[in-house]
């Protein structure tokens, strides 16, 4: 057991896997001798070599409409897109082609693909290197989307990602690659993907939240003194309303904890849910804690931005005042 | 300073068997043997008379929008004549000709047009149906890579319009197999039309196969309406594949005899002496009279295959309308792997509101 | 897209020809009437927005009846052709087109179309927008657990007191509410009537918006029928009765009606009576809003007069009707009374009474126990003037005697405040100079 970073973390499962199953290999820009920007993939090219650890061309797109012929032959790709921002080109073979192949083929062709995205804000990154765009890929029915908190937690869902029959969006976090560490454990481990984790156990409120804001929910609720329930989602598309609507009936009450903006995000979808399975125990309305509608700002402004403990706290003496 | 030149090349055109009938031996020689030619005829009179009756079929109601193959048979049946069984085709929609060779069951794409996706469950190594212009060669281009990745000696080859290569995903295709060393046929069906559009609005340059130049791989023009050809370039690009790793852009030059789908009119934008010209220049005629002039084929023959034709092609129908409706749980039941709960309380309700489904006491 | 042909194949509907084509124009057919025809074989030739088009004949057959000619439109849906199938057919071995139905297993979900038009259905044409119907102010506030708690006691939110912040209902409000015994409620007030069930008179709580709205004469009786049970039933009636001494009152009327020419009854007398008894007693110019248990005196003097129509009873109220003179007083009441037979009234001119005023006398009748036009707090109904013999000072004359009786809501008005609004009425009515201009 070793106390890794998520960035260690996801590094270790991509090695892992490659050693279990050769139909695994990665592509991407600047992922086989540079290791990636965020050296994620450090070290995989000396060990596996060029063919299986590739550099692409610079070409979004083209490294999913690849990887999924990649995958349709049989193979088990994990692309890299390199930042969030630049999965727009992709998008189109992402739901146009990934997610409809075994639907419309009726399972005739399937595309167990897992692409890697760094995802959100906080690190001072130039513009379109700061944005949450779980929402769009959620919307698309037949691609799962996945966002763990923790190294612990990002190690299990990789190695679920690359093993799951269907295409997986796993974003990673980027303002917590390096920021704390947490045991992981050096043998293989699986979690299931579509399944939230209990963070914290709570009478009071229930919070959830994903990726870098759990972090922030963490500070708040210590702050805060008050007996909250922390549930980490980890999955965003399929949603665990067992787990959270379990915890809702119980608190009465709801905060919704994400980065990306407030119109049509999944805090929309998860107030929704909630008003519908936890309504008569509602005790208060359903607060989001989110972006604002507005573009991420440059860095100058970007921790106004972004939810942070004191925005969070707030929202708690709201909700539990109510 | 004297001008150097930094890099000079040539496309070449490629014709075996011309409109005229004039055909070149040497070309020729010992491409396909003569019972081979007369089988490559035969299927292309069935290939054409499954594209008429599934155009009278959209017109009487019995299939949805269907984009006639008309004319373009030699191009992706030559083709799919000089590959293996264990070589992708990644088509898009009007390479019937040659998805049929390689054993794809014609009811499926039939069923495909009438609106069932059980049309798309393909056995054989071929993509379904494409509908998203320019999208699939970049399948082509990976699944081509994974049959390096494991060596299994097999190819991939790739059809589309002249359309397509004005897509991003064509280039990006072009350039992941040139730079990445992939065993991919790229085949331009060059049919002068992406509906309503002529070709020069697609590429300004003089010849479409030029632009594989920019990828550094060898590019080719060939008369797609002669099988001959056809099956002489794709043959040397499928070895150039196999054996080096490298991929092949190949312009068949052919053309729309049709209108682009059964939703289209295309005398309201094409010159009718231009489609009359066409037509003489089609694949079956030029090939019939080759085959009649060695004494492969004749009158009689032709009478019967257009009866046999009937009647194949009557069955074909028959088996796409008898197959059993899709029930509403197909909707859901392909999404994933496994359902996940969410969706199968959708599947069993029929509801996406939660009220009623006993969550809350309701 | 597929068609739903039927089954018998007696009939050919024209299909979507071409991706949400509607209609075709027939240009020519290619067959008669008699022919057999085979499967594919062309039946006509069509012209759509999009293309000239072949239409073939999906089965094979005899052709019984072209349905329509050169230059006619023909709907996709509607026949094209019929087939005689009494007749042996070809041979053609082709089945039945089956259109692709998808066949579901619960009961009313997804059935092909024959045609794939939808249209709009008439109903939903635009209309100007509608006025804003106000608030419903008379629900509990309550938090959906609260709310709960209120259903699995069986009890009722909006009728529990609230104590919480923003007049919320809390859980232990219910709580409290539900440990009630039953003897010690208060008699509790009828619930509002649904909205569509208010009678034509006013409605407290609910100020109509200026809309001018031509009502519906649908339901009246059954309207009016309702608003007179709610009224009965809430109001506590209790009726005072008298009779005034018109006699000196009356024979001003009549000069009256020689100095202006016209024709005045004593209704306008009595009305402006009414009104200026209802400024001295302000308490009886009030109505009463039972959700609030508010009872609310009134600025304005709306005097509402029955009027009777062959639909039943409606009350036409006189805005401002203080300040209205006799002969206004006589014409108002004259216009709104043609405007309620002709149905011609305007909804504005039914609502915002305070007061009303019946004049039964006009049917015939004495004294009467009128039924107050809730939510108003008395109503005086006018019995019929009759000759008599009257006495005073010990002298005897023939005078003329109008009858007048007062009901009052007992829960608002005191008897005795009922019997001295009486008497001022009376006062006024007896002693018309006061009331009127010199004559």
């Amino acid at each position: 057991m070793a106390n890794l970073t998520l960035v260690q973390a996801i590094n270790q499962a991509l090695l892992q896997e490659m050693e279990k199953d050769d139909r695994v290999l990665l592509l991407g820009e600047d992922i086989g001798s540079n290791g990636g920007v965020f050296r994620v993939t450090e070290g995989l090219h000396e060990r596996f070599g060029g063919d299986r650890v590739v550099d692409t061309p610079l070409a979004e797109s083209g490294i999913i409409g690849t990887s999924i012929g990649l995958a349709m032959g049989g193979l088990r790709p994990v692309p890299e897109i390199q930042f969030e921002g630049f999965l727009g080109p992709a998008y189109d073979q992402l739901c146009t082609h990934a997610g409809r192949m075994r639907s419309r083929t009726r399972a005739g062709l399937t595309v167990p693909m897992t692409v890697r995205v760094p995802v959100g804000g906080g690190i001072h990154a130039p513009e379109l290197h700061s944005d949450s765009p779980e929402a769009i890929y959620s919307h698309n029915p037949g691609i799962k989307v996945v966002m763990p908190a923790s190294p612990y937690d990002a190690k299990g869902l990789l190695i679920s990602a690359i093993r799951d029959p269907d295409p997986v969006i796993f974003f990673e976090p980027k303002r917590i690659y390096r920021a704390f560490r947490e045991e992981v454990p050096e043998e293989e481990y699986t979690i299931p993907i579509g399944k939230a984790r209990v963070a914290r156990e709570g009478n009071e409120i229930t919070m959830v939240s994903w990726g870098a804001s759990v972090v922030q929910c963490m500070n708040a609720i210590e702050e805060s003194g008050r007996d909250i329930e922390l549930v980490d989602l980890r999955t965003i598309n399929p949603l665990d309303m067992d787990t959270i609507a379990t915890s809702v009936r119980k608190t009465g009450r709801a905060i919704i904890v994400h980065e990306a903006p407030s119109n049509c995000g999944v805090g929309a979808e998860l107030s929704a849910r909630i008003m519908e399975q936890c309504f008569l125990h509602l005790e208060a309305p359903v607060q989001r804690v989110t972006g604002f509608d507005t573009l991420m700002p440059y860095y100058k402004l970007e921790l106004e931005y972004l939810p942070d403990a004191e925005r969070i706290g707030k929202a708690i003496v709201e909700t539990a005042a109510y | 300073m004297p001008v150097d030149c930094a890099f000079q090349t040539s496309i070449e055109r490629i014709s075996i068997l011309d409109e005229h009938g004039v055909y070149d031996e040497q070309l020729g020689e010992g491409l396909i043997p003569d019972s081979d030619v007369v089988a490559l005829y035969r299927h292309m009179t069935m290939c054409r008379h499954f594209d008429e009756i599934a155009f009278k079929l959209q017109r009487s109601g019995r299939m949805g929008t269907y984009p006639q193959n008309k004319g373009q048979e030699a191009a992706s049946l030559g083709a799919a004549y000089a590959l293996e069984d264990k070589d992708w085709l990644v088509t898009c929609y009007r390479e019937n000709a040659g998805l049929f060779w390689r054993g794809v069951d014609p009811e499926k794409i039939l069923l495909h047009w009438m609106g069932d996706e059980r049309g798309n469950h393909i056995p054989v190594r071929a993509t379904p149906l494409a509908i998203p212009i320019g999208t699939q060669m970049l399948h082509a281009t990976g699944l081509a890579w994974a049959s390096k990745y494991r060596g299994d000696g097999g190819i991939s080859c790739t059809f589309f319009g002249d359309g397509a290569t004005s897509e991003g995903d064509f280039h990006e295709a072009m350039n992941f197999a040139a730079n990445l060393d992939l065993p991919v046929v790229f085949v331009c069906q060059n049919n002068s039309w992406a509906i309503s559009v002529p070709t020069r609005i697609q590429c300004s340059a003089p010849t479409i196969a030029q632009r594989g130049l920019a990828y550094g791989m060898h590019s080719v023009q060939v008369d797609g309406n002669d099988i001959f050809a056809m099956v002489k370039v794709v043959r040397e690009a499928a070895e150039r594949a196999r054996c080096d790793n490298r991929p092949t852009f190949i312009e068949a030059v052919t053309y729309r005899l049709g209108d682009h789908t059964t939703a289209d009119d295309a005398s309201r934008y094409r010159d009718p002496e231009e489609v009359k010209e066409w037509e003489a220049r089609d694949p079956m005629i030029r090939l019939r009279n080759w085959l009649e002039q060695r004494d492969l084929w004749n009158e009689n023959q032709e009478q019967a295959q257009r009866i046999e034709d009937e009647a194949t092609v009557s069955a074909i129908v028959k088996r796409a309308e008898e197959i059993d409706p899709p029930t509403t749980d197909d909707i859901f039941n392909w999404m994933y792997a496994e359902t996940p709960k969410v969706l199968e309380t959708q599947r069993q309700t029929l509801r996406t509101s939660s009220i009623g489904q006993g969550f809350d006491g309701t | 897209m597929a068609m739903k042909q039927p089954d018998d194949r007696s009939h050919f509907l024209l299909p979507d020809l071409g991706e949400g084509v509607a209609e075709a124009e027939l240009i020519d057919w290619k067959v008669s009437p008699g022919d057999a025809v085979a499967e594919h074989q062309t039946l006509a030739e069509m012209e759509t927005d999009k293309a000239r088009v072949e239409v073939p004949s999906p089965w094979a057959g005899v052709v019984k009846d072209l349905n329509g000619s050169a230059g006619d439109i023909i709907l996709v849906g509607d026949i094209l052709v019929t087939y005689d199938i009494g007749s042996a057919a070809a041979t053609s071995s082709t089945p039945a087109p089956v259109a692709a139905e998808p066949v579901t297993e619960d009961a009313g979900t997804v059935v092909g179309n024959v045609s794939e038009t939808l249209s709009m259905p008439s109903s939903f044409q635009r209309n100007p927008e509608p006025a804003t119907s106000d608030d419903d102010g008379c629900r509990a506030l309550a938090t959906p657990a609260v709310r709960r708690i209120a259903k699995d006691l069986k009890v009722d939110i909006n009728t529990v007191a609230a104590s919480g912040r923003g007049g919320r209902v809390t859980a232990s409000d219910v709580n409290a509410h539900a440990a009630q015994p039953v003897a010690a409620k208060p008699i509790a007030p009828a619930m509002q009537p649904a909205a569509d069930d208010l009678p034509l008179a006013t409605r407290v709580a609910q100020p109509i918006e200026g809309v001018a709205e031509r009502i519906p004469f649908r339901g009246i009786r059954r309207k009016i029928a309702q608003a007179l049970q709610h009224s009965v039933q809430t109001a506590v009636h209790f009726t005072v009765v008298d009779e005034v001494d018109v006699t000196e009152l009356d024979r001003r009327r009549k000069g009256f009606e020689e100095l202006l020419g016209r024709r005045l009854s004593l209704l306008p007398f009595v009305m402006t009576a009414v009104c200026r008894a209802l400024r001295e007693h302000p308490a009886i110019n009030a109505t009463v809003d039972d959700f609030v248990e508010e009872i609310q005196i009134r600025s304005v003097i709306n005097l509402g007069c029955a009027v009777d129509t062959d639909h039943g009873l409606m009350v036409p109220v006189l805005k401002n009707a203080d300040e209205l003179s006799i002969v206004q007083m006589a014409d108002r009441v004259s216009e709104v009374a043609k405007g309620c037979l002709d149905r011609s009234i305007d909804r504005e001119d039914l609502t915002g009474g305070t007061f009303t005023v019946s004049n039964v006398g006009s049917y015939g009748g004495q004294f009467a126990t009128p039924i107050i036009n809730y939510p108003e707090v008395a109503i005086l109904a006018i019995g019929r003037a009759r000759e008599r013999v009257l006495t005073k000072n010990g002298a005897f004359y023939a005078g003329l005697v109008l009858p007048l009786s007062l009901s009052c809501d007992h829960r608002v008005v005191d008897g005795a405040e009922g019997a001295r609004f009486l008497n001022t009425i009376l006062r006024s009515l007896e002693a018309p100079e006061k009331l009127l201009p010199a004559v």
